[in-house]
């Protein structure tokens, strides 16, 4: 398949944007990028190299399969109430590696490298997690919008937490 | 460490106080002291039966600081050993699990079956060994293997008492939980492993503690009516997690402490029919009656076999396991445990309320151990060195309540709320027990 560089250079922006929402914590722009039936799925491993792959019968980490369940999380951000929310990690995602794995008119697979890094004022700790990201993306206007999110996290032991804004 | 050192860090006042010293959570003298008299003399949890189903099978672990295999041999039967090589220490099995006829030491190449015996020595003809040498005192150095209920332990201490006397009263709540499936339970693929700062024993009282439920985890329980509510509302909201969510632990459930430190909590749920074995509740009511269904189905059970798994059937199904990293690191292991045989909506229900709740990628577990991490700075204030497990003295009862005469449970102990504290009597005076045996 020949590159189609426009769109590589538009995804990979979209990608950008995405991960620079979660650092602003401007959760509601980040909330307006996921279609109403999106898929947000960071599966587990079962073993070194077995990536658990059917989230009906397997653990996934997170396996959020609607926008509400999203809005879940970041509910419980805003709300206050969960202590291990109170001092946010100030974050840094990098997101590179951005490859078009299949393009036609109504949905674009992508996948990309990422580096999302943490700094844990409570904690005095730095951590960070890498891996890979899936999306499923629908051409929207003159940008996108996700359809679906897979996040395979190469480095899976959890220092105390992982969520949406860890990844 | 000399009894005098330790024994003064519990003050155990029948009808009166109980209470522990803080230093008991950050000196590291009393952890050698727990790692050699807990970790590495007593019964630890290691596996579960569906981690190595097949003959030939094996799963490496740690017990306390030293490193295990456990294997199934080609008759079935469960062995263990110190993953070292009797050469040069090396450890043999490398992975996390596995299946081999025998294990070759990536070393020097010795051999060994999954009995733990020595098959092979490189250039043994050559070898020049002195005349008393005898191959067969290389055999692997064995530990000590058995499971109850599909749950294996094992122990670095070959005079351990047995398994089952060892378990005590926790053996009727491990069964309860084994018998929701005519065919037993089954680990499901994808473990999860966590860190976090805080002594390993906030692990053995978090997970039978009902007093902090509603406060740690009120954004969990308030978010979980608010989903059930607006998916009610049909106004947009949906709600395919169905969350558990248990009565009130200030006044209701109970607990027990079932012997050598083990104890459980336990609390009716409401929306019982909304569990995994809550969608088959009338065909297990005909299988097993009613009285056992409502305690396998009905009712949330935490059961902490000491000192280092608990056995959660509640919120979902899940075995937790930690090892102790430091007197104030802990490793956290969890895995969700299913009925074999499960229908595939039930599989599917389990697994979504299991990843809702548990894990550190979960809307809970996150809490929790945030709290550890403060706790354990707390503890640093030593100027407030004191603490009582007091809460529901005035209840609390020795041997059986009605609820344990009903399910053939003798206790050591009975209290009618979950969230009374002195389930950690039994927790600590096993502690100082074990400390005391140990101590010079």
């Amino acid at each position: 398949m020949a590159i189609d560089q426009q769109l590589t250079a538009d995804v990979a922006d979209f990608l950008f944007y995405e991960a620079d929402v979660l650092d602003r914590r401007d959760w509601d722009d980040w909330l307006n990028l996921y279609e109403d039936d999106c898929l947000f799925w960071v599966p587990a491993w079962d073993d070194d190299t077995v990536l658990c792959e059917d989230p009906d019968n397997e653990v996934s980490l997170i396996y959020l399969d609607d926008k509400n369940r999203l809005k879940d999380r970041v509910w419980r951000v805003n709300s206050g109430l969960s202590s291990s929310l109170v001092r946010m990690p100030r974050m840094a995602h990098l997101v590179s590696n951005v490859r078009i794995i299949e393009a036609s008119e109504g949905r674009i697979l992508v996948h990309a490298k990422f580096q999302a890094n943490a700094y844990k004022l409570d904690e005095y700790r730095v951590d960070f997690f890498f891996g890979d990201y899936q999306y499923e993306l629908l051409p929207k206007g003159d940008s996108f919008s996700i359809k679906s999110k897979k996040v395979i996290i190469r480095n899976d032991i959890i220092p105390r937490q992982l969520d949406f804004f860890s990844v | 460490m000399k009894s005098d050192d330790i024994k003064w860090r519990v003050i155990d006042k029948p009808g009166e106080t109980f209470k522990v010293h803080r230093s008991i959570y950050t000196d590291p003298e009393i952890y050698e002291a727990e790692l050699k008299n807990i970790y590495e003399s007593n019964w630890i949890y290691v596996a579960h039966d569906s981690q190595l189903p097949n003959p030939n099978d094996y799963f490496t672990t740690m017990v306390g600081r030293q490193p295990v295999i456990i294997s199934r041999d080609k008759t079935g039967k469960l062995h263990g050993f110190i993953n070292a090589c009797t050469h040069r220490g090396a450890k043999i099995c490398r992975k996390k699990k596995g299946n081999a006829k025998n294990w070759s030491c990536p070393y020097h190449g010795w051999v060994f079956n999954p009995e733990g015996k020595i098959l092979d020595i490189k250039s043994l003809d050559s070898a020049e060994f002195p005349d008393n040498f005898d191959m067969q005192d290389y055999n692997l150095t064995a530990i000590k293997v058995d499971s109850y209920a599909g749950f294996i332990f094992a122990s670095l201490n070959t005079d351990v008492q047995s398994l089952e006397d060892h378990l005590a009263g926790a053996k009727v709540f491990m069964d309860l939980f084994n018998e929701q499936s005519t065919e037993g339970l089954e680990i499901l693929p994808g473990s999860s492993m966590y860190t976090h700062h805080g002594n390993w024993k906030m692990q053995a009282e978090n997970g039978v503690d009902g007093y902090h439920l509603d406060i740690v985890h009120a954004s969990y329980l308030q978010l979980a009516a608010l989903r059930a509510k607006e998916a009610a509302e049909a106004a947009g909201g949906t709600d395919n997690v169905k969350a558990i969510q248990p009565s009130n632990p200030d006044v209701s459930g109970g607990n027990y402490c079932l012997g050598n430190g083990h104890v459980m909590i336990w609390l009716d749920i409401p929306n019982f029919r909304d569990r995994g074995l809550g969608l088959q509740y009338d065909d297990l009511v005909s299988r097993v009656g009613e009285g056992k269904a409502k305690w396998m189905a009905g009712r949330l059970r935490q059961v902490m076999i000491y000192p280092n798994v608990i056995l959660f059937d509640g919120i979902s199904t899940q075995v937790r396991h930690w090892r102790p990293l430091s007197h104030e690191e802990t490793e956290v292991t969890v895995n969700c445990i299913a009925p074999v045989g499960e229908p595939t909506d039930a599989r599917k229900r389990r697994l979504r309320q299991y990843e809702d709740f548990y894990g550190a990628s979960g809307l809970a577990t996150p809490d929790d151990l945030t709290e550890f991490d403060a706790c354990q700075e707390g503890y640093n204030g030593i100027t407030s060195p004191w603490q009582d497990f007091d809460r529901g003295m005035k209840s609390h009862i020795m041997g059986a309540d009605e609820e344990a005469k009903h399910l053939g449970l003798e206790p050591e102990s009975s209290a009618p709320r979950a969230a009374d504290e002195s389930i950690y009597h039994g927790e600590y005076r096993q502690w100082l027990k074990l400390l005391i045996d140990g101590s010079d």
